[in-house]
Formats: C-alpha cells, sequence, structure tokens
C-alpha cells in the first residue's frame, strides 16, 4: 500500500506534440483513483509513466513518498492489468498466475499458496490447468486480475480493464473490481474512457483532457459542480447542454436570452452577486437535459418552443433532440482549437412519453435554478 | 454442366503433367539408384528408366566402398546442424533487437542488414576466403560453420514475426519483473515456434546443399560435406551413375524426412512470416 504523487509530469511524443502537460495529482493509501477522458486524451500514457513502461519528459513520481522516475519497472512494486489482458497464451493459469512471484524467486511452496489462495478468491481454481484460449472472456480478465494481485503490489494500475467484455458482463465484472479494491484496500489507479464506468466505481475521479487535468472530484461533485465546460460536457450522459447567451439585468432582476425570448432568473443571492461582473457581456450558460421537462411542473421556469430532431425511447426515459433558437456550443472540443465549434442540436432527458415526431414543434419547460455560467475561457462562474 | 467438367478435366490434367516434369528427376534418381550400373544411362530414353525390371541395391553397397559416405554425412550434419542451433539463437536475438528494442544506430544497421541479402556469397567468397586463411581456419569445421551463423534473410523473418507479437504481452512481463534477456526466453520464443520452425527448416535445406565454400575451404574427406563427397564420383574412375544416384538418394533422404516431420510448422511459420513461393 502506498499514496502516488504525480508532479508537473510532462510527456511529448516523439514528433514533439504534448501528450501530457503539467500534471499533477495525488491519489490516497488505499485510494481508488479513477483516470477519465476522451480517447488520446493522455490518461493511459500517465499510468504507464507510473508503470515504468514510459519515461515522463519532466516531472517527478512518487510512489510511498520516494521519487520512482529512475526505477525499472518492477523496483516500483506496481501490477498492472492490461486492456487485452496480455496473459501468456503458451502458460496454463497457475503459471501465468505465478510468473512475477517466480521473478520475485519466492520459495515454491509460498508461491503455490499465493496462487491457491488468489485463484480461490477468484474462483479459478478450477481451471488452473486450462490454457487462456480455453477461458471466456470473463474469466481472462479474472486470471489477468490474480496475475496482478498475487504479487501483493503497492500500487494496481488497470488500463481499460473492461472494454473488451459484452455490457452485461461488465456491469458484473466492475462491481467486483470495487468490491475486491476496497477488501483488498490497495492503491489503485483505474483508466477508462467511459464516464459511467468512473462514475460508478465509487472512487474520486480525474477528468483529463488534451493531456490537462481538468478536475478531481468524487463523481456527485463533478456532476454537480463541474469545473469547466468540458466537465461539464463529459460528465452526464447525455451531457450538459452549453450555449452561448448574454446577461442582463432589469430592476435587479437577472434575465439570459434566449433566442427573441428573455428569460428571468430566479437565483439566490450568492450567485446573482457572482454573476454581477458578466452582466451585458458575453457568458455561457448550461442546462443538464435533466433540467429540461415536457410537463409543465412547478420546478419549471419558462416554457420555449423548439423543433424536434429525433427521439430516441429508452423505455424507462426518452431522449429528445431539438434545435431551438439558440446555439449549442461542442463541449467535447471547446477552446480545443482556440475557437469554439458550434452544433445546433440539444438534448432534453424526459421522463414521460412525448408523442412528437421529427420536425414537429412543441413546447419544453426549463427548470432555469439548475443553470450553470461558465466565463469566455469556459471555467465555472459560481 | 458438360463445361465445366471439361474444364476439371483439363485442369487436372495441366496439373498432372505439372507434377510429372517436377517428380521425374527425383524419381528418374531413386530408380536410377535400384538398378545395375550398365543399365542406367541406356534405358534412360525408354519406358524402363521408371519401370526397371531388375533391381539391386548394389549401387549403394558401392556407395560405401568406394567413399567413406559416413563421415561425409556426419560432416554434413556435423556443420549444418551447428549452423541451424547456433543461428536459430543469434538471429532471433538480432530479430528481436531490431524489432523491439531501442538503440542508437538501429534504423541503420537494419538497413545493413537488409543490404547484406543481396549480396551472394560468389561475390564476398575471394575476400573471405583471405580472411580465414589468415586466421588458420582452412580444413576445419569451424570455417565452414562460422561465416554462415549470422544469416540476414533469417534475421528480417524473426523481425518481421516479432514485430507482430502483442507489445503488451512483453510489457506484462517487464512489470512481472522479468529483464529482456528472460523476458525473450520465457515469453517471446515460446510464442515464436513457427517462425523458428522456418528459419530451422530453411536454413538447413540451404546448408545441406553448399558446394563452393565447402571446396574452396577444405581439401581433405575428413571434413568434407554430402556434396563434395558427391562430386567426388565424377573424379573418381569408372564413372558410375547408379552409385552417384544412390548417394543422391542418401542425400536428400535426411531432408525429406526433415521436411515431413516439420511440415505443420513449417506451412504454420510460412503463414505466420507471410514469406512466399
Amino acid at each position: 500500500m502506498a499514496a502516488v504523487s504525480y508532479k508537473n509530469i510532462g510527456k511529448s511524443f516523439d514528433n514533439g506534440a504534448p501528450a501530457v502537460t503539467d500534471f499533477n495529482l495525488d491519489i490516497k493509501d488505499g485510494e481508488l483513483m479513477v483516470l477519465v477522458g476522451p480517447s488520446g486524451c493522455g490518461k493511459s500514457t500517465l499510468l504507464r509513466i507510473l508503470a515504468g513502461l514510459e519515461t515522463a519528459s519532466q516531472g517527478e513520481i512518487l510512489i510511498a513518498g520516494e521519487v520512482v522516475n529512475d526505477k525499472t519497472a518492477q523496483q516500483r512494486n506496481v501490477a498492472m492489468v492490461f486492456q487485452n489482458y496480455a496473459l501468456y497464451p503458451h502458460m496454463t493459469v497457475r503459471r501465468n498466475i505465478e510468473f512475477p512471484l517466480k521473478m520475485m524467486r519466492l520459495a515454491k511452496a509460498e508461491i503455490k499458496r499465493r496462487v491457491d489462495a488468489t485463484a480461490k478468491l477468484l474462483e479459478l481454481d478450477m481451471m488452473l490447468e486450462r490454457k487462456p484460449k480455453q477461458l471466456s472472456g470473463g474469466q481472462r480478465q479474472r486470471v489477468a486480475m490474480g496475475r496482478a494481485m498475487v504479487r501483493e503490489p503497492a500500487v494496481f494500475l488497470m488500463d481499460e480493464p473492461l472494454s473488451n467484455l459484452d455490457a452485461k458482463l461488465r456491469v458484473q465484472i466492475r462491481a467486483e473490481i470495487s468490491a475486491l479494491q476496497r477488501r483488498m484496500n490497495t492503491t489503485t489507479l483505474y483508466v477508462t474512457h467511459d464516464q459511467v464506468e468512473a462514475m460508478t466505481l465509487g472512487g474520486r475521479v480525474a477528468v483529463i483532457n488534451q493531456g490537462c487535468l481538468q478536475q478531481v472530484a468524487d463523481p456527485q461533485a463533478l456532476y454537480e459542480q463541474p469545473a469547466n465546460i468540458f466537465v461539464a460536457g463529459f460528465i452526464g450522459n447525455p451531457g450538459m447542454n452549453v450555449f452561448k447567451t448574454e446577461l442582463h439585468s432589469e430592476h435587479d432582476q437577472l434575465t439570459i436570452r434566449w433566442g427573441q425570448q428573455q428569460l428571468s432568473l430566479s437565483l439566490d443571492v450568492k450567485r446573482k452577486e457572482a454573476l454581477q461582473r458578466y452582466i451585458c457581456k458575453p457568458i455561457f450558460a448550461g442546462l443538464r437535459p435533466e433540467a429540461i421537462s415536457c410537463e409543465d411542473t412547478q420546478n419549471v421556469d419558462a416554457t420555449i418552443t423548439v423543433k424536434v430532431e429525433s427521439i430516441e425511447a429508452l423505455g424507462h426515459e426518452y431522449l429528445l433532440y431539438f434545435k431551438s433558437d439558440v446555439v449549442a456550443v461542442d463541449t467535447d472540443r471547446f477552446l480545443s482549437d482556440g475557437e469554439i465549434t458550434m452544433r445546433s442540436i440539444m438534448v432534453a432527458r424526459l421522463a414521460g412519453r412525448v408523442d412528437a415526431k421529427a420536425g414537429e414543434k412543441i413546447e419544453l419547460g426549463l427548470m432555469l435554478k439548475q443553470l450553470y455560467f461558465f466565463d469566455e475561457g469556459g471555467m465555472a462562474v459560481l | 454442366m458438360r463445361r465445366r467438367w471439361l474444364i476439371n478435366i483439363s485442369i487436372y490434367i495441366s496439373l498432372l503433367l505439372l507434377a510429372l516434369c517436377f517428380l521425374a528427376p527425383i524419381v528418374l534418381m531413386v530408380v536410377g539408384s535400384l538398378k545395375p550400373d550398365a543399365k542406367v544411362l541406356i534405358e534412360a530414353g525408354s519406358l524402363k528408366a521408371v519401370l526397371p525390371d531388375q533391381l539391386s541395391l548394389q549401387n549403394y553397397s558401392d556407395v560405401f566402398t568406394r567413399v567413406d559416405f559416413m563421415r561425409y554425412l556426419l560432416n554434413s550434419l556435423l556443420i549444418s546442424g551447428s549452423i541451424v542451433v547456433v543461428g536459430l539463437a543469434v538471429n532471433s536475438l538480432a530479430g528481436y533487437a531490431f524489432a523491439r528494442m531501442q538503440w542508437r544506430g538501429r534504423d541503420l544497421m537494419f538497413a545493413l542488414v537488409l543490404m547484406i541479402m543481396i549480396v551472394p556469397l560468389e561475390a564476398i567468397a575471394v575476400p573471405l576466403f583471405y580472411e580465414v586463411t589468415l586466421l588458420g581456419w582452412r580444413d576445419t569445421y569451424i570455417v565452414q560453420i562460422v561465416p554462415f551463423i549470422a544469416n540476414a534473410f533469417s534475421i528480417c523473418l524473426f523481425y518481421t514475426f516479432f514485430l507482430g507479437l502483442p507489445r503488451e504481452l512483453e510489457e506484462a512481463a517487464r512489470i512481472d519483473g522479468a529483464g529482456v534477456f528472460r523476458t525473450f526466453v520465457s515469453i517471446i520464443v515460446p510464442n515464436a515456434k513457427p517462425v523458428f520452425a522456418t528459419v530451422a527448416i530453411l536454413t538447413f535445406l540451404m546448408q545441406w546443399g553448399a558446394f563452393l565454400w565447402p571446396l574452396m575451404v577444405t581439401s581433405g574427406e575428413a571434413v568434407r560435406p554430402l556434396p563434395l563427397g558427391i562430386a567426388a564420383f565424377y573424379t573418381l574412375p569408372p564413372l558410375q551413375w547408379g552409385d552417384i544416384f544412390a548417394f543422391g538418394v542418401m542425400m536428400v533422404a535426411p531432408i525429406l524426412i526433415l521436411f515431413l516431420l516439420f511440415q505443420r510448422w513449417f506451412v504454420r511459420g510460412v503463414a505466420a512470416t507471410g514469406i512466399k513461393g
């Protein structure tokens, strides 16, 4: 068990393009930390730097308070579960699991004891003599876990360990990993591109984009208080609708512009004060799909007319894609090329049945109390 | 329907003719080796060339009495065997270093290795001859083994195969605590059996027929391989074709056996390394 720290870590690709820039993150002893971000954001690189499979161009990696930049993968005492499991195909399950122990030159009896205990814990004891190709995806995944656990490492690294499993098995093994981690209380870094997976594992989540840390928080805080537009769009399924608008003040009442309409905001004093300096200036506002409703409930503060683009029925809920008078911002690519990319479609998540067809106009209610604000640089305004 | 049938028949006939073209020399050699020496050439133009009326093993026993066949055979086995075994170790390690390790000058070295592939032995035979003479290696086994251990073609085959192995296997081994050499021996080699088999067979075939180099660097029977043994018959009057054929059969037999034994691996290796033709 050990705490892990990334200190000012930077890493460039061979062609000089930055993969990770000035990355700082502290992971507590025994904590489960999830690194999440879109493909190519640098999260796997960060994991590999910690594992010793890649070297950082700058900065320090600390495990248990000790700088490990110059140590080999083995000396760092970390174990890793790979996306494709990387089981040794020519070895039986037993030989796969005992391989790291053999490398540690442990006594035969000790090796056997540890392998048997691990196999029992992971319910692999019936298949120790099988080869990886005779196992199902889920079983292979467990063997990979076993090979990592059996060493009793200081840190567990998991690089998208569930992405080769089917959806149902993924949910099951996700719960198993989470339970196992709590039971063993080993510091764990878990990389995934799937925000649902990140949110459900139960640890703190670090959101990464383009090699930069965007926000670290527990899942609920990420959802409720996103630090910037990227996090707002990335966390949540579907992500937040963010649009460009203007803030005005009439008779001490703040309003925002929605197309031709001015919508009055009823905000608490603290938020009002925070927004004062953005009056008459462009600002980004965000509304979660959950804060849009097709029924006129008491939470609804304003109604708008929209044109239906498409409807996805998910059984227990409906996703309504619509076009409106405001232009939505592409949160995934916000400021990625130094400019703002727009997309015209917004989305609402509706609990009740919607009897509209594509192309029709309908009325939707907005819960403006749940509005988020971001400044021109995309940072959240309290 | 009838047309389809005709096409099939003509395809089979052409295939049969092609097969005959390839098999004929081998059949003639085997049959010739079993005929009395005097009849070998006389019957060569008739049907009796392949259907003899009289069979004997006289030629085979002649081979053993006229030359020291066992000596030639053991020499060939020793030389080709050593080149295969040591070559597998050297060339696989080289291929691995080129495919997976990072070192200064790697790409330049690999380009040189590729270039060596197109230089035939005949082109460098004379300078090489001077070199081994200076080393005092003439008339030894070493002179027939050492120059052929490192082989650019084998290195390339290993290189291509190792490139195709998933990198995660090596990374997993590294994290599990295995060093480079241990990873190579415990993880890479067991997963590269097809390419090892392919390289072994190709090298063995190439060395088994080596003629020019042994002729240049050896002078006595003691260290000479089979191809020089068969050549000895031409300078050993009377010229008896039956004996030469019998020698030929005994020289080809080990290769055929080897191929049949490893055929499965060989075919898989050819598929895996992408060699054609």
